[in-house]
């Protein structure tokens, strides 16, 4: 069984990402920056998804993609999706670079995340 | 009840039917019949040596069988002169065949003669090869004559005996048996075989019809229609009107490199999240639904719309692409949001007529100073726009405010040719509405001086318990100054529109100007700075309601303006009850500017130094670190200080000081 965590320093989006995840039923962390999902994912191996945003404070969502990646969580199946804003395609380039394996452009449609986290949950 | 057998054809049609083929020759008829017509003419050619050979082996008059054989020959030959219809030359055939028949039979007089009859037969026979009926009755009907006439006439030139009419007949006999059988096999040919290729030849032309009627389409439709592999690759076929929109159009390229060299940024874009489409991690309509749907081209803006083409099992084979134009429906959506800007405006003259016009004044005075290549450095356009771009936005002119929003952008990344385009669209924005806005304000009345009525009360006082002139003057000269309490009341207004729109939901905002005037002139510029600070308040102090809550507060946020005088000072105070200024994050970026950031009063300095904001995101609202120094420059200027205070988790206060000589001053003409 999957387990979900979302890093986002904005309390709205993490909302969304709640509400939009709330029929999978899959348990989902919440963390408010980077550091706070490096933490986190660190101390729970269970997690398996990531669900990213790029612009945080303390730690963005590159570095924390970067930094996951050289701890070899990626190769240990850790599936991350960026959540982005359109017209950044370096950021995406360098989050594919270290690992991430999807993104979405920001604002999205709630069933657009609901029907990706489905399809990559087990 | 119909009876079905009346709607058929009678016998006799049905033969006729059969015999004679219909009129139109297919290309392919008329080429086959072509070489058949040269491989008859060189078979009955080859007739004359052989036949001499046997009149003079037989001794039957080789020359008069040179006569006839040439005759003969001369039917065909001459024909096919005559003729053009490979069809009609080859009837010819059905003839010549039979007449080589009669001579064959008549040189080969003496124990053969009736052998000799077996060429009937078998040419006959070879006759289906025409596929035509008509070809081989022509024969039937030549050698029919040739028996009666000769048996009658001449009867040692058919037969070898004293051979009876019912001879004849049997003769006959075979013949037309064998005749029913090839020209049976004849018109099946021509259906079957000779038929087939027209058949061919009618789907042919009913397809080219079709992909005319289809070219015709993709040639005449306003619509850019295309389909891309899976690779990117665009197809053959296309709508004539993208290559007038983007191009000459190469069928294999890859639509994002086609479409990139107009808009480069959709051709990275459109790479990127190609991969996403193809790389099958993100479930097909999501990953279809980062694809880039906008693009500009010059003037001209395009909207493109993707329509998967999937096989059974749901991968995509093709994706079709349809591009429209939507200048047209940009332009509109522009002249709506237009209309709704300048009823924004009309309802801000109506209400508050002296406020708007100090905007409008200012930002034309801004605007005029952000001009890109001016005297202005970088950091004053920047100040400058983002003052403007907070007023505008203020005063619900959103347009000009997300303008400013990308031309700060363009000064921010020091990009000149893209500075002098953002500044231009700015520019010529504002225009289109100051046009409007000039004959809606007619005559500017600025001028004006408004008293409340305890002021008035006062004043009139004054007058009659005989004060003296200089007091009474200096009375009327401070009414030409402007009280505080209207211009606060005019920021609280903006501050709970501000809340709404940025979803902080309703907050309170008390005001209290305490009697206090203030030189309009004088103030403008810290006026106009002091939005900056009102506006982090709202976006950045007063925390979304539900953090409110869990913090414990209330779930309204709270706000206090006030001015009051104070001693020798006039002090204007910005209270809010948000989550106070991160000091700990003031001191990392002033740090990391190489700014002091050791004391509590370097980092109230810090915090005011042009460029610093802890925010990490740029919103439309705030956060480029622009704001408080361009408030500290405006109090500094009239000789203010300021003094902040800010506990975390309970608020900030912001005091600007005036020294009361500097605020009052006036001038009396006493």
């Amino acid at each position: 069984m999957s387990k979900i965590i979302i890093v986002d320093d904005s309390n709205t989006m993490r909302q969304q990402v709640r509400q939009a995840l709330a029929p999978t039923g899959i348990t989902l962390v919440e963390a408010v920056d980077g550091q706070d999902g490096l933490t986190k994912v660190k101390a729970d191996p269970a997690i398996d998804i990531m669900i990213l945003d790029v612009n945080m404070p303390r730690m963005n969502g590159i570095e924390l993609a970067e930094a996951l990646h050289k701890e070899g969580r990626i190769a240990k199946g850790l599936k991350i999706i960026m959540l982005t804003t359109e017209g950044h395609a370096e950021l995406i380039q360098r989050a594919k670079a270290a690992g991430a394996k999807g993104w979405i452009v920001k604002p999205f449609k709630p069933e657009m995340l609901l029907a990706t986290v489905k399809k990559v949950a087990v | 009840m119909t009876d079905l057998t009346s709607n058929q054809p009678s016998l006799l049609r049905r033969i006729f039917g059969a015999i004679v083929l219909p009129k139109t020759v297919s290309a392919f008829e008329n080429s086959y019949l072509e070489r058949m017509n040269k491989i008859a003419m060189g078979f009955f050619y080859a007739h004359l040596p052989i036949f001499l050979l046997i009149a003079w082996l037989n001794d039957t008059d080789p020359l008069l069988t040179a006569i006839l054989t040439t005759a003969v020959l001369l039917v065909p030959a001459l024909g096919s002169r005559a003729f053009t219809s490979q069809r009609t030359k080859s009837l010819l055939f059905g003839f010549t065949s039979m007449c080589m028949g009669g001579i064959l039979v008549h040189i080969g007089q003496g124990p053969v003669q009736i052998e000799m009859h077996f060429y009937f037969f078998s040419v006959l026979a070879m006759l289906a090869l025409f596929a035509n009926p008509m070809t081989i009755l022509v024969a039937a009907v030549t050698v029919a004559l040739h028996h009666l006439v000769l048996w009658y006439l001449v009867p040692a030139s058919v037969f070898n005996y004293a051979a009876p009419l019912w001879v004849v007949l049997v003769h006959a006999g075979f013949v037309v048996l064998e005749t029913f059988a090839a020209c049976f096999i004849a018109r099946n040919f021509f259906d079957n075989v000779i038929g087939l290729e027209k058949k061919v030849e009618e789907r042919t032309v009913e397809i080219r019809r079709r992909n005319r009627d289809m070219r015709l389409v993709l040639d005449n439709v306003q619509q850019g229609l295309v389909t891309i592999d899976r690779t990117g690759a665009l197809s053959a076929e296309h709508s004539q009107v993208l290559e007038r929109w983007f191009g000459t159009y190469t069928a294999g390229e890859k639509l994002g490199d086609y479409v990139g060299r107009k808009s480069a940024d959709f051709g990275t874009w459109f790479a990127l999240s190609w991969e996403s489409v193809t790389d099958g991690f993100l479930p097909l309509e999501v990953a279809l639904e980062q694809l880039p749907r906008k693009v500009a081209v010059g003037n001209q803006h395009y909207r493109f719309d993707y329509q998967p083409i999937v096989d059974a099992s749901g991968t995509l084979e093709q994706l079709m692409v349809v591009v429209s134009d939507v200048t047209k429906d940009m332009a509109q959506a522009a002249a709506e949001a237009m209309q709704r800007e300048i009823l924004a405006v009309f309802e801000r003259i109506l209400n508050d007529r002296t406020g708007f016009v100090e905007f409008y004044e200012e930002a034309g005075r801004l605007l005029l100073a952000s001009a890109p290549g001016g005297e202005a450095n970088l950091a004053t356009t920047k100040r400058h726009v983002h003052t403007l771009k907070g007023n505008a936005s203020l005063f619900g002119i959103e347009s000009v405010a997300q303008l400013c929003h990308a031309y700060e952008d363009t000064i921010g990344e020091g990009d000149t040719p893209a500075m002098a385009t953002a500044y231009e669209a700015l520019r010529s924005r504002w225009q289109a509405l100051a046009d409007t806005v000039d004959r809606m304000l007619g005559q500017r009345a600025q001028d004006q001086v408004t008293m409340t009525g305890s002021e008035y009360e006062s004043l009139l006082r004054k007058v009659v318990d005989g004060a003296n002139h200089a007091e009474i003057a200096r009375s009327l000269a401070e009414l030409t100054l402007e009280p505080t309490e209207i211009r606060l009341g005019r920021f609280a207004e903006q501050a709970r529109a501000l809340a709404r729109r940025l979803e902080k939901g309703a907050i309170e905002v008390d005001v209290a100007g305490n009697g206090v005037r203030l030189e309009r002139d004088k103030f403008a510029p810290f006026w106009s700075a002091f939005a900056h600070v009102l506006r982090n308040a709202v976006d950045h102090g007063i925390e979304p309601p539900e953090q409110r809550t869990e913090c414990g507060k209330s779930e309204v946020g709270h706000l206090r303006l006030r001015t009051l005088e104070h001693g020798e000072d006039i002090v204007v105070e910005l209270s809010d009850d948000g989550r106070g200024i991160d000091w700990q994050a003031v001191r990392a970026r002033a740090e990391a500017m190489g700014l002091p950031h050791t004391t509590d009063a370097d980092l109230v300095d810090a915090l005011f130094a042009p460029g610093l904001s802890t925010s990490t995101q740029i919103t439309d609202t705030s956060g480029r670190g622009v704001g408080l120094s361009a408030v500290r420059e405006a109090c500094l200027a009239l000789g203010g200080s300021i003094q902040t205070k800010s506990e975390p988790g309970r608020g900030t206060v912001f005091q600007f000081r005036f020294p009361l000589a500097v605020a009052k001053e006036t001038t009396v003409g006493a």
